[in-house]
């Protein structure tokens, strides 16, 4: 047989997925002849060496790749990343609003409790319960005719709180003057949900009260940013170590306990 | 095709993310060494397995339930590798690194070094020879498939593999790989 017959033959079982050594014609021939012989060889060795051939296995995780490498999926976890984002926004936002709104109560019950002590002083003590109990809001003595500008233009001289009766006295001097306290918180909140509005540079004519009451009322709707981040500002001169040579054990900063530089107010 | 399989590229096709998970890991050991075999750099090897499957899940409502899946899998794959490979011949890759042998014992070492050299005899294939002999001798397709697989006639895929075969066996006898015949007559 030719040499190339020979190698046909072997290609013909090994495309039948025929054993080699099976076959009596090959061997003969490779018994016979050298040539044959080296060539059945090497084809057994390719065969056997093709049979070892691991299966090689990809890295741990493969198929999260691939399905993290789908249009849909990358999709998916985009609107997923947007919702996160959004909740958060809107979480924050409404934190921030709360927050400003609590401080600006605040800051305008704190206002008036400073404004009835200075009536106090002024005019020989106005009670405070009065005073406080008028920055309610819906307060009996208000007429229902008349507009706020018509109570807030009018002079708000003081009357001695004893002879106050809030729950059956028509509307006098004093109570025009807690009706315009509380006016004031109306302002103040409506500035904080209309967005800070823009306050005039100079106080109107209808409002010649104090010039740190103007004051309060152009800032109002900063003031409890201005608080807020007071307080993160405190809390952060507590609580971190000072960074100079003074101090090297990094200690926090105690009121007193330093260079003179940030004592902490007790 | 096996229901069970026509079953599972229909949850896919519906989006069904566990299903397309089970298919991946179902095949993903054939794809990978094919193109492991094919391109010879476990990196390489890995990215196109993975483009093979991202590739496979994106145009599966193109595939013919009347074909059977695995030669259009693994045709998928030898594109990608062949691909790759034209890319690399653009621009150059380092040379793979041949893994230590972990094994001592003499006939281990012997198997061992026997595959490599086959291994490496294989990827001075050229790339479509490479490819019908793997899917013909590892993947154990048959010539019918694999003509359809690379989309070219039986008698070529034939041909290509018995060249590879010839080309492997060249290769192994230049290295010194091939022992001494086995078939020592006595009556020569």
């Amino acid at each position: 047989m030719q040499l190339k017959k020979f190698e046909q033959r072997i290609n013909d079982l090994l495309d039948q997925r025929i054993p080699l050594d099976s076959d009596p014609t090959l061997r003969d021939c490779a018994e016979e002849n050298r040539q044959c012989r080296q060539l059945l060889a090497r084809y057994e060795e390719l065969q056997e060496g093709v049979q070892l051939l691991d299966r090689p296995t990809p890295r741990a995780g493969f198929e999260d790749r691939v399905l993290g490498q789908l249009p849909g999926t990358r999709r998916r976890r985009a609107v997923h990343r947007r919702y996160v984002l959004v909740a958060l926004t809107l979480a924050g936002s409404v934190l921030l609003s709360i927050t400003a709104l609590n401080s600006n109560i605040w800051d305008a019950g704190n206002q008036q409790n400073s404004l009835a002590t200075g009536h106090q002083a002024l005019d020989g003590g106005v009670a405070d319960e009065t005073m406080r109990s008028d920055v309610r809001p819906h307060s009996p003595g208000v007429p229902s005719g008349g507009t706020h500008a018509d109570v807030v233009g009018r002079p708000s001289p003081q009357v001695p709180a004893e002879n106050i009766d809030e729950e059956s006295q028509p509307l006098t001097p004093d109570r025009v003057a807690s009706i315009d306290s509380y006016l004031a918180v109306l302002a103040s909140i409506e500035n904080v949900a209309s967005g800070f509005q823009l306050q005039p540079d100079q106080p109107p004519e209808a409002e010649q009260g104090t010039r740190s009451e103007w004051i309060d009322s152009v800032t109002g709707g900063f003031k409890p940013l201005a608080v807020s981040m007071n307080g993160v500002l405190r809390a952060l001169r507590d609580t971190l170590p000072a960074i100079n040579e003074e101090t090297p054990d990094l200690q926090p900063q105690a009121a007193g306990a330093g260079t003179g530089g940030a004592a902490v107010p007790a | 095709m096996p229901e069970e399989l026509r079953q599972l590229v229909r949850r896919c096709l519906d989006g069904d993310q566990v299903a397309m998970q089970h298919l991946v890991q179902r095949y993903r050991d054939r794809v990978y060494a094919l193109c492991l075999r094919m391109l010879g750099q476990r990196e390489d090897a890995e990215d196109a397995a993975q483009e093979t499957f991202v590739r496979v899940l994106r145009s599966l409502h193109r595939w013919d339930s009347q074909r059977d899946f695995v030669p259009w899998l693994l045709a998928i794959a030898g594109n990608r590798c062949r691909t790759q490979l034209a890319v690399r011949m653009r621009k150059p890759a380092p040379q793979a690194l041949v893994e230590p042998v972990p094994d001592h014992q003499p006939d281990m070492m012997a198997a061992r070094h026997l595959a490599e050299e086959v291994d490496l005899a294989l990827r001075n294939v050229r790339d479509k020879y490479r490819q019908a002999f793997l899917l013909f001798h590892q993947d154990e397709m048959s010539y019918a498939e694999i003509a359809a697989a690379m989309e070219c006639p039986l008698g070529t895929v034939k041909t290509w593999v018995h060249r590879a075969r010839r080309e492997l066996i060249r290769q192994l006898g230049q290295r010194g790989v091939i022992a001494e015949p086995r078939y020592a007559t006595e009556k020569v």
